[in-house]
């Protein structure tokens, strides 16, 4: 064997290569979706040439845009887009939340939380392996983010959440349309529980509801529930596409998130977990 | 060392572009596969070896900007680079259409290599996600060609028949 190895070096460096891959993928199993420090470090060294790429390529569009466009007017109606994002937000997240609390003293002391911890983030890169599986933003731990933070769009609609690895400047953001994203949902009037999750496309599916729930159909609002510990409760999801009968115990319905992968250009990151919310 | 440090700036060059086609549009990256172009072209310059650690490298960097197992890409890169390193050996494949054929049946390998290893793992269909995807071997191979074509006009490969 390893005389047959000697004579041949380059398999024994090719089954060097595999060997030292499989190692990378096994003890990644106990770790969950926690990445290794080999991962971070890769992450942590290509993040910042991904941030530089971006901030190139904005600057030669601004100087390009600023040269057809008057200066003042695009500067200001940046301003104002950023603004509106935030208090888009707000207004989103508020409005909910109004619906919870009625005494005077807990909503101000709510709204001084919440308008201090949105995070206005800018997509810097996408999942290479699949768009509607992740991507990355240009905040991190500086900004304070950590994992399991809420992602929204600039209309407050739920995007997904922060996942590893977090970098100083960079972070992950796993969407509800990856395969492995699960979000409690419900639909917005009441009724009908179950599990949102992604199949990797543009197109989510809502799980467990069962084939005699009369109350689902096309058109549906479904908002976050809050149960799975994650997703603050009220916020929007999706609109239910389409529902189909089974001859098993579950129905097949298909959502549509709010936001598009393809399309999305800006998020706010809620720095706030479920827990600091409620 | 020099073919190394060649190689690195190679990926990073290529890590930039990679990252301006997604500012475009995000579909781009997912058509045309840079990084397995890059690796082909190193395992045909230098080899088996030199492509199974390039391939290495640059499929750890894409499994570290996926949200997924940290590994499976660079797997099935390590095993393209190497693939593709021992047959340009014995076959002439620098012809514009002969490695168009190279890079379109080396593609489609590593994408059965880690599709397969993506459903292995994840228990997922063997061809979820965007179907953008099914075009690569197609843009890679052209996109390929055209830069082998282009390096052949300047520099001269390394290859069987030039041995």
């Amino acid at each position: 064997m390893f005389s047959f190895l000697k004579r041949n070096k380059n398999i024994a460096l090719l089954l060097f290569l595999i060997f030292f891959h499989m190692i990378l993928i096994s003890i990644q199993v106990p770790r969950g979706e926690e990445g290794t420090y080999f991962e971070k470090f890769i992450f942590a060294v290509f993040s910042p040439i991904q941030h530089g790429a971006v901030s190139v390529w904005k600057a030669i569009n601004k100087a390009w845009s600023d040269y057809f466009d008057l200066r003042e007017a695009h500067v200001q109606s940046q301003r104002l887009l950023k603004e509106v994002t935030q208090l888009k937000q707000e207004n989103t997240v508020l409005r909910n939340l109004l619906k919870r609390y009625e005494k005077e003293e807990s909503v101000k002391e709510l709204l001084s939380g919440i308008s201090n911890n949105l995070v206005n983030a800018r997509i810097i890169g996408f999942d290479m392996s699949n768009v509607f599986k992740s991507f990355t933003i240009n905040k991190g731990s500086v900004q304070g983010l950590k994992k399991n933070m809420v992602v929204l769009d600039d209309s407050g609609n739920l995007v997904g959440r922060i996942v590893s690895p977090i970098t100083y400047n960079q972070a992950t953001v796993q969407l509800i349309t990856d395969s492995k994203s699960g979000v409690s949902v419900v639909k917005q009037d009441g009724g009908s529980l179950g599990i949102l999750s992604g199949n990797n496309t543009e197109i989510c599916e809502m799980e467990y509801i069962l084939s005699t729930d009369e109350e689902i159909k096309e058109g549906d609002v479904l908002v976050t529930t809050g149960y799975d510990g994650i997703f603050p409760p009220y916020l929007k999801v999706g609109q239910v596409l389409s529902v189909k009968i089974t001859p098993e115990l579950f129905k097949e319905i298909k959502v549509g998130p709010y936001f598009s992968a393809t399309q999305l250009q800006q998020v706010v990151v809620l720095r706030l977990n479920v827990n600091e919310i409620f | 060392m020099k073919d190394y440090l060649k190689a690195i700036l190679t990926i990073i060059v290529i890590f930039v572009v990679h990252t301006f086609l997604g500012r475009i549009s995000k579909e781009i990256p997912i058509a045309i596969n840079l990084f397995t172009i890059i690796v082909i072209y190193f395992a045909i310059l230098k080899g088996e070896v030199f492509g199974a650690f390039t391939g290495a490298v640059c499929g750890l960097i894409q499994d570290s900007f996926s949200f997924g197992v940290f590994g499976v890409a660079g797997l099935a890169t390590t095993l393209t680079g190497y693939l593709a390193g021992t047959i340009s050996r014995k076959i002439y494949v620098i012809s514009f259409f002969k490695s168009f054929l190279f890079l379109f049946i080396l593609t489609v390998f590593q994408l059965i290599v880690w599709r397969g290893m993506h459903s292995f793992v994840f228990s997922e269909p063997f061809l979820s996600g965007s179907k953008v995807i099914l075009f690569q071997p197609f843009f890679n191979a052209l996109a390929g060609s055209v830069f082998f074509t282009v390096f052949r006009k300047i520099f001269k490969f390394r290859s069987a028949d030039s041995q």
